[in-house]
C-alpha cells in the first residue's frame, strides 16, 4: 500500500545527464585522527585491581576516505580506518610477554556505486579487516530505485562477513581447540530502508534490518567469576565465557531530519530498537542540532541515550548451584544491562567558501560517552576535507 | 516490532505526494541534511557504539566481523 501510494506520487522520473567523462577522476578526499580515551570497569576483565577488571583503554585511529569518479556511471569510495591500541584488559591474557597490550588493526572498505538507469543503482561493498589474532573479510549488495522524481528512494542490502581467529596465547587455555588451527565464524544480514522528502525542508527515512551470526562469537580474553564470595571481592576461579553457536539480531530504524531557512539551522532527531534472540531489547534515540554561524561554519550539538537489557546468560558470579560446563555465560560489561549517555560538540569550517571547486573544510569535534555501570570514553577528533 | 515499522513506513510514504522539483533541493542537498553528515565522522563514531554495547549488526552495518568483540 505504501509503495503504492509513493508510484502515484508521479512517474519515476529524474534528469539525466548526457555527458560523458573519461578518466578516473579524484572527486572528494578526507583525514581524519580521532583519539579514544576509556575508563571504567566490569567482571570480564583480569586486569585487576579486584574481580572487577579494569577496561582501561586508549585508542588512536587515524582513518583515510577518498571518492573517486570512474565515468559518468560508476564511483567507488575508500575507507581506511587504522586502530593502534593499549588496553590492560588483554594484557591478562598474555601477562608474561605483554604483546597483546598493544594490538593494531586495520580495516579497508570499499564501496562500488554504479548508476545503471536514471532511476536505479546498484552499491557494492567488500574489504577486509585484520588486527593481532584474528581477520575478517566482508562484502555486500544493495540496490536503490529512486522514485516519484526522486523524493522517495527504497533500499534493499545484504551483506556478508567471515572472521577466522588464530590461536592466541597460552592461558587459560588455548581459544582454538590444539586439534584446530583456526576458529571461525559468519554472518549474514538484509535490510530495507525507504526515504522520502516531505518539502524542500524535510526529510525522513525509516528502515528494518536482521543479521544471523554463526560460530565462535565469544570474546577470547573475556572471563566470568567462579565461586565467589557474596561480595565477588573473591572467587575460586575464573571460566572463560562461553556463547551460544548463533545468534539472531533485528532492528527498526526512523530519521527526521528537518532544515529552518530562517536560523540557518538544521535538526534531526533519530531512534532505533534493536532485540536479538539473546533476550537483548534495546532503544536509541538521538537528537542532534547543526547551526551556521556564518555562511562558512557550523557548530553542532549531540546528545544520544541508550537503553539496553542484558543477555540471559549475563552473570558477575558463577556459582555450582545447577552448574553446566555448556552452558552459556559471559561477564562482559558490554552486554549487561545499562543506560549510556553521550554528548558532543562540533565545529566545522570551510576554509574556502562553499560550492566553490577545491573546497577546504576542516573540523574539530568532542565527545563524551558514559554508562551507568562503570564505564566512560572521551573522544576528541580533528578532520580535514578537500573537494577536488 | 514488525507493526512498529510499518506504521513508520506508512507515515513516511503517505505523508503526502509532496512534489519537490530540482530547483527547490537547495535545503536539502546541504551536507547537514544527508544520511550521513560526515562518513569518517560516522564510521568514528559508530565504531565506539559497536564495541560497547550488545546492539551492532543489522541495519546499516554487517553482521559480525570487524571487532575482536562478541557484540
Amino acid at each position: 500500500m505504501p509503495l503504492t501510494l509513493a508510484l502515484f506520487c508521479g512517474n519515476a522520473h529524474s534528469d539525466a545527464e548526457d555527458s560523458s567523462k573519461d578518466g578516473v577522476r579524484v572527486e572528494e578526499a578526507h583525514i581524519r585522527f580521532t583519539y579514544f580515551d576509556q575508563k571504567g570497569f566490569g567482571y570480564q576483565s583480569q586486569a585487576g585491581p579486584g574481580p572487577a577488571g579494569s577496561e582501561r583503554l586508549q585508542v588512536y585511529e587515524p582513518m583515510f576516505y577518498v571518492r573517486f569518479r570512474q565515468n559518468d556511471k560508476v564511483e567507488h569510495t575508500i575507507t581506511v580506518p587504522i586502530d593502534i591500541i593499549t588496553s590492560a584488559s588483554t594484557d591478562a591474557i598474555d601477562a608474561l610477554t605483554t604483546a597483546s597490550r598493544h594490538n593494531e588493526a586495520g580495516t579497508i572498505m570499499i564501496d562500488t556505486r554504479v548508476k545503471a538507469t536514471d532511476d536505479d543503482t546498484l552499491k557494492f561493498t567488500y574489504g577486509g579487516h585484520g588486527e593481532e589474532w584474528f581477520a575478517s573479510v566482508f562484502g555486500g549488495v544493495g540496490y536503490t530505485r529512486d522514485l516519484a522524481q526522486d523524493n522517495a528512494t527504497i533500499t534493499a542490502r545484504i551483506d556478508g562477513s567471515f572472521d577466522w581467529f588464530t590461536p592466541y596465547g597460552p592461558w587459560p587455555r588455548r581459544i582454538v581447540p590444539l586439534t584446530r588451527k583456526f576458529d571461525f565464524r559468519g554472518g549474514l544480514s538484509g535490510s530495507v530502508e525507504v526515504s522520502q522528502v516531505l518539502s524542500p525542508t524535510t526529510l525522513v527515512k525509516a528502515g528494518y534490518g536482521i543479521a544471523w551470526q554463526k560460530g565462535a562469537l565469544l570474546t577470547p580474553w573475556n572471563s566470568v567469576p567462579f565461586l565467589c564470595n557474596p561480595d565477588v571481592t573473591e572467587c575460586f576461579a575464573r571460566l572463560q565465557e562461553q556463547f551460544p553457536g548463533t545468534r539472531l539480531k533485528q532492528t527498526v530504524s526512523g530519521l527526521l531530519a528537518q532544515h529552518i531557512p530562517r536560523t540557518s539551522t538544521t535538526v534531526r532527531l533519530s531512534y532505533r530498537f534493536f532485540a536479538d534472540d539473546y533476550d537483548v531489547r534495546a532503544h536509541t534515540l538521538l537528537g542532534e542540532i547543526y547551526q551556521y554561524v556564518t555562511e562558512r561554519a557550523y557548530i553542532s550539538a549531540h546528545y544520544r541515550a541508550h537503553r539496553q537489557t542484558a543477555v540471559y546468560f549475563w552473570t558477575t558470579n558463577l556459582g555450582l548451584a545447577n552448574f553446566d560446563p555448556g552452558a552459556p555465560r559471559t561477564s562482559d560489561s558490554d552486554l549487561a544491562e545499562f543506560w549510556a549517555h553521550e554528548w558532543g560538540a562540533k565545529v566545522l569550517f570551510h576554509i574556502t567558501p562553499p560550492g566553490r571547486p577545491r573546497q577546504h573544510d576542516i573540523d574539530v569535534y568532542f565527545n563524551r560517552y558514559t554508562r551507568t555501570n562503570n564505564l566512560s570514553v572521551n573522544v576528541g577528533s580533528i578532520g580535514y576535507g578537500y573537494n577536488f | 516490532m514488525r507493526g512498529l515499522f510499518l506504521t513508520w513506513v506508512a507515515v513516511v510514504l503517505c505523508s503526502g505526494c509532496v512534489r519537490v522539483g530540482p530547483y527547490e533541493r537547495g535545503y536539502l542537498s546541504d551536507a547537514t541534511m544527508q544520511p550521513v553528515v560526515d562518513p569518517l565522522e560516522a564510521f568514528a563514531t559508530t565504531h565506539l557504539h559497536r564495541a560497547r554495547e550488545a546492539t551492532s549488526g543489522g541495519i546499516w552495518s554487517p553482521a559480525g566481523g570487524g571487532c575482536g568483540c562478541s557484540n
